[in-house]
C-alpha cells in the first residue's frame, strides 16, 4: 500500500514537472545549500588549520600585535615597543622552560639572477636555532647551520616555486643569486609547503640572520618564536618568556602587556570563532528554505486532496481505513520532499564537485551534512503532509462520493 | 440466512438549527440471495438509507445487524474493515479511480483487504471476465464506454465477494439499451445467489428485482415480495 502511494505520487509528480520542481524549490535550496556551506566551511576548515599547524602545534610567536580588526585597536597598539634582537637575547638567557628561541627577520628584497629576477621577493633571516622549528624539510641540497649563522656566511635556501621562477627547468643549487645586490649561494631547495587558498607559500628565500646582519644592519623588529622544552610546558614557558619580556619593559603588575604571545591553538580559536559566524548564517538560511519549503508542499498537498476528494470517497467506500488515506498523502507528501532533497544533493555534489575540480581547495561532501539534509527534508514532509493528510483522512465519504471534479 | 437485519434505524440532521428526519425508524430483513428494490423519490431516505446498511454513514438511532454481527456504534477501522470484505457498492456515476486501468480499479478493493498479490490479479481478472471485459481490462475508464464504466464497477463490486451489492441508481447515466443490459448483468448474478439491493426512482428498473421495497417520507411504504 505504501508503494502503491509512492507510485501514485512520483507518477504525478511526472505529469506535473514544472508544478512539482516549484513544489520542492524549497528542499532544493535547502539541501543544496546546506550540503554546499558544510563543504565549503569544512575544505577551508581543513585548509586553514592544516596551515596553522604547519606553523608548528608545539610553539608560540611573541609579536608586538596581534591580528588587528578595527581602527580602534590599532589606536591602542600602535606605539608598542617592537620586539627586538635584545629581547630575543634576553628570552634565551633568562626564560629556563624554552628549549628553542628562534629569531627571524622578514624583509621584502629583489632577487636576481644573471637572466631573471623577482622585486620583492618574501626573505626570511633566521637565527641558527632554525633548524628545530621546521615544518618542512629540504628537497635538494642542504639547510645552513648554526656555525654558518653565526658566521653570516652568504648562503641561501630557496622557495620550491621562487627556484623554478629564477631557475626554470635548472638545478638552482650550486648557483649563485644577488639578493639586494649582495650574492649569496644557493645551497638548497625546500620541499614544497603547498598553497593556502590558493596562495603558494613556497616563493621565499630562507638565509642565515648572522648574514642578513652583516649585509642590512639591525632590524627594527623581529618575529620571535619559542620552543618550550617539553610540549606541556607550553602555559608556563610563554608565562616565563612573557615575565622576562614585561621586566625588560619596566612593566607594574597591571599593566597589560605590550606584545602578544600568539601559540597555534590562538590562530585555531580565531579561526572558529568566525567560522562558527558562516554556520549560525548557514543555520538561518537552510531553516528559512525549508520553513517556505514546507509551506509550499503543504499548500500543494491540500490542493492535492481537493483535487482527489472524490478519489478519497471512492476508496473509502472499497474499504480504506482512515490511517490508510492518512498514510497514503503522507508518503506523498515525503515522497515530493525527498525528491526535493535528492535534486538539492544532486545541486550541492555538482557544484561542490566543480568546485573541487576548479581551485587548488579539496571540497568534499561531508557525509554528516547529507544525513541532517536528509533527516530535515523528512521532517518538513511530516510536518507539510499532516495537516493535508488528516484533513483527506477525515473527510466523509458520502460528501466525497459527491465531490464534482 | 439473513444478511441485513434493522430495527428502527433513524437518522435525523441537524440543518439550520432544526432536526430533519432523513430516515424514520425503519426495520427490514433482507435474506442470503434476495434481490431488493428500494423505490422512492427523490428526498425519500432511500440514499440515506444505502449509506447507513454500506457503513458509510452511522444512524442516529435504531440497531444494524449485518451476517448477524452487530455494527452500530464500530470504530472507523472496523467499519472499513466489514465495508471491505461485506459490502460492494455500485454508483450512479461509477466512481472508478480516473488515473488507473480497469483492472487496477477492480483490484483496489483486494489490496484494502490485504489479499496478496498473486491472488488479487487473478481475483481482478476473474471478475472482469464475469462481467464481459476480459479484452478490456488494461484500458483505462476514459477509453471505457457508459456501459463499460459501469462493466468494471460492477466486478469491482463483485471482487471480494460480498455479502452484499449496494446499487444506486446503476443505469441512472446510461442510455436505455444499455442499461438493460446491466439490468441483465444483476439478474444474472442474483440467479447466481449474490444479494442484490438496488436504490432506484424508476418502477421499470425496481421491476426487475423479485422484492420491492417502497420509501416515502423516511418510512418503509410498503414491502411486496413476488
Amino acid at each position: 500500500m505504501i508503494l502503491e502511494a509512492v507510485w501514485i505520487a512520483l507518477a504525478t509528480m511526472f505529469a506535473n514537472k514544472l508544478r512539482t520542481l516549484l513544489t520542492v524549490l524549497g528542499n532544493i535550496v535547502a539541501v543544496a545549500a546546506l550540503v554546499l556551506v558544510v563543504a565549503f566551511t569544512q575544505g577551508m576548515n581543513r585548509e586553514i588549520t592544516r596551515a596553522i599547524l604547519a606553523r608548528g602545534a608545539d610553539t608560540f610567536t611573541v609579536e608586538r600585535t596581534g591580528p588587528i580588526h578595527s581602527d580602534e585597536e590599532w589606536e591602542r597598539v600602535k606605539d608598542r615597543p617592537p620586539v627586538t634582537l635584545a629581547d630575543v637575547e634576553a628570552v634565551r638567557r633568562d626564560a629556563t622552560l624554552a628549549g628553542h628561541v628562534l629569531a627571524q627577520w622578514n624583509l621584502d628584497l629583489p632577487i636576481r639572477t644573471a637572466k631573471r629576477s623577482v622585486e620583492r621577493a618574501q626573505v626570511e633571516a633566521r637565527s641558527g636555532e632554525y633548524v628545530y622549528f621546521l615544518g618542512e624539510a629540504v628537497a635538494v641540497g642542504r639547510h645552513f647551520t648554526p656555525a654558518e649563522e653565526r658566521r653570516g656566511v652568504p648562503v641561501v635556501l630557496l622557495g620550491s616555486d621562487l627556484a623554478e621562477t629564477l631557475f626554470p627547468g635548472e638545478t638552482a643549487v650550486g648557483r649563485t643569486v644577488r639578493i639586494a645586490g649582495r650574492h649569496f649561494d644557493v645551497i638548497g631547495v625546500m620541499e614544497p609547503r603547498g598553497a593556502i587558498l590558493g596562495q603558494s607559500q613556497d616563493k621565499y628565500a630562507m638565509l642565515p640572520l648572522g648574514a642578513a646582519l652583516a649585509e642590512w644592519g639591525r632590524p627594527w623588529e623581529v618575529d620571535l618564536v619559542v620552543k618550550p622544552e617539553r610540549p606541556e610546558l607550553l602555559d608556563v614557558c610563554a608565562d616565563e618568556v612573557r615575565a622576562v619580556l614585561r621586566a625588560r619593559r619596566g612593566l607594574r603588575p597591571l599593566q597589560e602587556d605590550p606584545f602578544e604571545l600568539l601559540a597555534a591553538a590562538t590562530y585555531l580559536k580565531m579561526y572558529r570563532d568566525s567560522s562558527r559566524a558562516v554556520y549560525g548564517a548557514l543555520i538561518g538560511l537552510v531553516a528559512l528554505a525549508l520553513f517556505v519549503g514546507g509551506i509550499v508542499i503543504a499548500n500543494v498537498m491540500l490542493m492535492v486532496v481537493a483535487q482527489r476528494t472524490r478519489e478519497i470517497g471512492i476508496r473509502k467506500a472499497v474499504g480504506a481505513r482512515r490511517t490508510h488515506i492518512l498514510l497514503q498523502f503522507l508518503v506523498e507528501a515525503a515522497t515530493l520532499s525527498l525528491v526535493g532533497g535528492l535534486l538539492g544533493f544532486g545541486i550541492g555534489a555538482a557544484v561542490t564537485g566543480a568546485a573541487a575540480a576548479l581551485t587548488p581547495i579539496s571540497f568534499s561532501i561531508e557525509a554528516w551534512s547529507v544525513a541532517v539534509g536528509w533527516g530535515m527534508v523528512l521532517v518538513v514532509a511530516v510536518l507539510a503532509g499532516l495537516y493535508p493528510a488528516a484533513r483527506a483522512a477525515r473527510l466523509d465519504p458520502i460528501v466525497a462520493l459527491r465531490h464534482e471534479r | 440466512m439473513t444478511v441485513i437485519l434493522t430495527e428502527n434505524l433513524t437518522r435525523s440532521y441537524r440543518l439550520g438549527g432544526e432536526d430533519v428526519h432523513a430516515l424514520r425508524e425503519v426495520s427490514l430483513t433482507v435474506e442470503r440471495g434476495e434481490y431488493v428494490a428500494i423505490m422512492g423519490p427523490s428526498g425519500s431516505g432511500k440514499t440515506t438509507f444505502m449509506n447507513l446498511i454500506g457503513l458509510l454513514d452511522t444512524p442516529t438511532r435504531g440497531r444494524y445487524v449485518l451476517n448477524g454481527r452487530e455494527v452500530s456504534g464500530l470504530a472507523d477501522a472496523e467499519l472499513s474493515d466489514i465495508r471491505n470484505r461485506e459490502i460492494g457498492f455500485v454508483f450512479q456515476t461509477f466512481n472508478l479511480m480516473p488515473d488507473a486501468s480497469a483492472l487496477a480499479n477492480v483490484e483496489l478493493p483486494l489490496i484494502y483487504g490485504r489479499t496478496p498479490r498473486s491472488e488479487r490479479r487473478a481475483r481482478a481478472t476473474e471478475a472482469i471476465d464475469r462481467v464481459g471485459l476480459a479484452r478490456r481490462a488494461r484500458h483505462r475508464p476514459v477509453e471505457l464506454s457508459g456501459g463499460e464504466r459501469q462493466r468494471i464497477a460492477i466486478a469491482r463490486a463483485l471482487v471480494t465477494r460480498p455479502s452484499v451489492i449496494l446499487a444506486d441508481e446503476p443505469t441512472g447515466n446510461l442510455d436505455s439499451t444499455t442499461g438493460v443490459e446491466i439490468m441483465k448483468l444483476f439478474a444474472e448474478l442474483s440467479a447466481a445467489g449474490n444479494t442484490i439491493l438496488l436504490i432506484t426512482h424508476e418502477p421499470e428498473i425496481a421491476d426487475h428485482a423479485r422484492r420491492l421495497v417502497r420509501v416515502r417520507d423516511g418510512r418503509i411504504e410498503s414491502d411486496v415480495r413476488r
